[in-house]
């Protein structure tokens, strides 16, 4: 059992008076790709920006490879990259000119992996970066980290203004990342199909919560749709483990639950007289019905 | 080789084993036929490797899939054995479900639905 | 220590223009180096050494930018060791620039030594001792101007409205205050310089490594939470729409807030009457920094109204001479009470006066040019005048006898106005909005 890349515990912060997060702990395994889903305003920012150490939790405990994230020694922040939403890049530089000033910052840089990624991403190297399109400037800020190597990436919506070209490169460029299973990526997006593919865990943040935080494939197995058609009318409220929302339509329902088995099938259609049809959720279709 | 959709509500690494369980028993898949390498696969279709070790793993334990150090993994031999009849039946549980259900919404009895049955096998003999 | 080289290097060569300042200043300060060990002083070397440190510095004037953009970012967290390596390239370049002054001005004292007798050893010692004073004197002078100009360059490079311009102005008023106090009071000792050099240099790197702490207990103490809400801001903010997309609609802001370097001067310094036209004419100009703006924020306006770009223009400008007549005006009754309460005579605010107003003119205009983001050429325009009305200023004040001259002088600068407007209005007519984008990334972090 190695060491956790990311430990935190009951971990809460607000701002003056407004709770952004709550009592929230978790585990970052290396090897582990994390994709955070949330609202907008759900503090999903909030929570990278504790990981990094940025801000200082309001309680709570966050460590980063066994130290306290406000106090990360040097050494570590070697082993750090983030990218974050908005780049933070310097606009009269030259290309070339920004990377090698990062680069100096970081003794293993890999500038072989970098001059790849350039030539692959189509990133003009002599170019100024303020007359960059948003899209370049953001890829070029994903290169910023990923010459870096670091052992813990964090990611705040990465690929919001990439094309879908540059949005698939990225992906084969985490995935090759993530064969390395000592590295640990955490990612926020958006886009809830790139964290399907990438992503073993999920977050999911509600309410200044962690709803979720466990295998996509173990939230998939579990939250599941079931379309109910009856014979005689259904009751307008149902008292069901595990039932997450029950919609009445016509003669029918639909009904999103949590944890279902063959067992509560049967138990059902005996109880209510009726037939249920099991659907299998996507994860988007997951988010949306957890926040109806 | 695998069609796998990440957006669907079947997990990847059950999409995957279930494909791979389908093509090795059709045939499609010979014992001793490589299958891709987890890192070829996972940046073929942009997913997580882990999602493809956890699948090989499972079909390893089961028997269907044989590992070498420093190769692909293969197809087991003939020797390993034909998959159980219950793990058999379980393959075709879900399209049985279809049925059962369909046959319900049809309102067609259980004696009807069996002896519709009969005919296709024997229709499919011929 | 590669990092801080790398910083060094971004912020002196960044750009081409800083490497061409750079190079042309540091050859130039050599040069007059050389030269002062053979040749006597005269005011043609000492208009090199000025002009050779001043381009040095300007060749550098990307540091405080850079620098600010780079401690602002979050990312300057992550870098190991980065707020520390960011200061000591700080540090580094204004130790670097302020040294052509002294080195050139050493020089040209070496060489006086020559022609005079035969001086026994000890006056020779003296006299070293003495240059080794001036050096250190006049270095740590130079570094705590320099210091300063870097921080006010910084409130205006990077702050986006006139509340940004006014700190900028503030910081050059006490910039300008301070030195011109030291090199008057020739008796200030070594030590005593040295002491307010290392001071500054080490009370600015403190609050800039505590800066984060102190912004948390900042926070803590609910001081703010990042909205710019700049004295003077009402709740309800009105004027007409083409004022509030310019900035315009609120001049007392900066009428009023003109006020109080200005007080502030007179409460501090020592002033001769050429020292206050140069500086209320700096002023004056100001008003036409936030007309550089304009071009690219008139952009919504074409979009909402039915006005072509040359319409647009004279609505732009129409907008602006009501934003300067109330600022100049504030500016002109300053001019006149100091004037009285300074015993300056008549003569000298009759040509001074005209002088402010030419300056508000001349960079109002110069500010609606830039219509194509500021590049080598509107920058050298932009010196140039800058240069042109300092020198007018301070030969006003000096010949104040001499009203021929400068009455020509300030007609030719009118002249200049009127070719400026020309050129705006040209410029305006054939507007590519995709070509007046300004930093975008100053926009995003405006609030910051």
């Amino acid at each position: 059992m190695s060491n956790p890349t990311v430990q935190a515990e009951h971990l809460s912060k607000a701002f003056g008076h407004k709770q952004v997060l709550r009592d929230l702990s978790f585990n970052v395994m290396p090897g582990d790709v994390i994709g955070v889903l949330g609202k907008n305003g759900a503090g999903k920012t909030t929570l990278l920006e504790l990981m990094l150490g940025f801000t200082p939790p309001s309680s709570g405990d966050i460590r980063v490879f066994g130290h306290e994230s406000r106090q990360l020694p040097g050494a570590i922040k070697k082993r750090v990259g983030f990218v974050p939403q908005q780049d933070e890049l310097l606009d009269s530089l030259v290309v070339s000119d920004q990377l090698n000033l990062i680069a100096s910052f970081y003794p293993h840089w890999d500038k072989e992996l970098v001059d790849q990624l350039c030539a692959a991403w189509d990133i003009n190297v002599s170019a100024r970066v303020k007359t960059m399109s948003v899209g370049e400037r953001q890829k070029l800020s994903i290169l910023l980290a990923f010459g870096q190597r670091p052992d813990l990436l964090v990611l705040d919506e990465p690929v919001a203004s990439l094309d879908p070209l540059a949005r698939r490169q990225f992906l084969e460029q985490l995935v090759e990342l993530s064969t390395d299973a000592s590295r640990a990526v955490v990612f926020s997006s958006h886009i809830v199909s790139d964290i399907e593919r990438l992503a073993n865990r999920i977050w999911i943040l509600k309410e200044g919560r962690l709803y979720w935080h466990g295998e996509l494939d173990a939230l998939k197995e579990s939250i599941v749709r079931l379309h109910v058609q009856a014979t005689g009318a259904l009751p307008e409220r149902v008292d069901l483990p595990g039932l997450l929302s029950w919609r009445r339509q016509g003669s029918g329902a639909t009904a999103i639950v949590k944890d279902w088995s063959q067992q509560s099938t049967q138990a059902f259609q005996e109880q209510f007289k009726c037939d249920v049809r099991i659907e299998s959720l996507g994860l988007e279709e997951i988010f949306l019905e957890l926040h109806r | 080789m695998f069609i796998l959709n990440p957006q669907s509500g079947v997990p990847i690494y059950r999409q995957l084993l279930d494909q791979v369980r389908r093509m090795v028993s059709s045939g499609q898949l010979q014992p001793g036929a490589a299958l891709p390498s987890i890192r070829d696969l996972a940046l073929l279709h942009a997913i997580n490797p882990m999602t493809i070790s956890k699948a090989y793993s499972l079909l390893e334990a089961e028997g269907l899939l044989e590992r070498h150090r420093g190769k692909p993994m293969t197809v087991a031999g003939q020797s390993a054995a034909r998959p159980q009849l219950s793990k058999r039946l379980q393959q075709i549980e879900p399209l049985l479900e279809q049925v059962v259900l369909a046959g319900r919404q049809l309102q067609i009895s259980e004696v009807e639905l069996a002896a519709a049955l009969h005919r296709k096998w024997e229709e499919s003999d011929e | 220590m590669k990092a801080v080289l790398r910083l060094l290097y971004t912020y002196f060569a960044g750009t081409l223009t800083h490497r061409i300042l750079s190079a042309v200043g540091l050859m130039v300060t050599i040069a007059t180096y050389v030269l002062l060990r053979t040749q006597p002083q005269s005011t043609l070397l000492g208009a090199m050494a000025f002009l050779g440190a001043v381009s040095f510095y300007l060749g550098s004037s990307m540091m405080p930018l850079t620098f600010g953009r780079m401690a602002r970012a979050q990312l300057s967290n992550l870098l190991p060791g980065g707020r520390v390596k960011l200061l000591v390239s700080a540090l580094i370049t204004v130790l670097l620039v302020a040294l052509p002054m002294p080195v050139t001005l050493v020089s040209g004292l070496l060489v006086a030594i020559g022609p005079y007798g035969h001086p026994t050893p000890e006056q020779i010692a003296q006299f070293h001792r003495a240059i080794i004073e001036t050096f250190w004197t006049t270095y740590s002078v130079v570094i705590v101007f320099c210091a300063w100009l870097y921080v006010a360059l910084w409130f205006i490079t990077s702050k986006r409205n006139t509340w940004g311009f006014l700190q900028g102005l503030i910081v050059i008023a006490v910039v300008l205050v301070a030195p011109t106090r030291n090199i008057v009071l020739p008796n200030s000792l070594m030590w005593w310089d040295l002491t307010q050099c290392a001071v500054t240099l080490a009370s600015f790197a403190v609050l800039f490594l505590l800066w984060p702490r102190l912004r948390l207990l900042g926070q803590h103490w609910g001081l703010g939470t990042g909205s710019r809400d700049w004295p003077g801001k009402r709740s309800r903010v009105r004027g007409r729409e083409v004022d509030l997309l310019l900035g315009t609609s609120n001049p007392w802001l900066l009428a009023v807030g003109q006020l109080v370097p200005v007080l502030l001067a007179t409460r501090i310094g020592y002033y001769s009457a050429s020292v206050w036209l140069f500086y209320l004419t700096i002023f004056s100009t100001v008003a036409g920094a936030i007309a550089g703006r304009a071009a690219e924020r008139s952009r919504v306006l074409w979009l909402r109204g039915e006005w072509s770009t040359v319409q647009l223009f004279s609505r732009v400008e129409r907008s602006f001479w009501r934003h300067n007549v109330c600022v100049l005006g504030i500016l002109v009754i300053l001019m006149v009470v100091i004037g009285r309460y300074r015993d300056l005579p008549v003569v000298l605010l009759a040509t001074g006066l005209p002088l402010l107003v030419l300056g508000t003119v001349l960079s109002t205009y110069l500010g609606l040019m830039l219509t194509r983001g500021l590049r080598l050429a509107e920058s050298v325009l932009a010196v140039a005048v800058m240069l042109a009305l300092m020198a007018v200023a301070v030969l006003a004040a000096r010949n104040a006898d001499d009203l021929l001259t400068i009455v020509l002088l300030e007609c030719g600068l009118a002249v200049m106005a009127l070719a400026l407007r020309y050129a705006a209005r040209n410029r305006w007519a054939h507007i590519d909005w995709m070509q007046c984008r300004v930093d975008r990334a100053l926009i995003g972090r405006s609030a910051a």
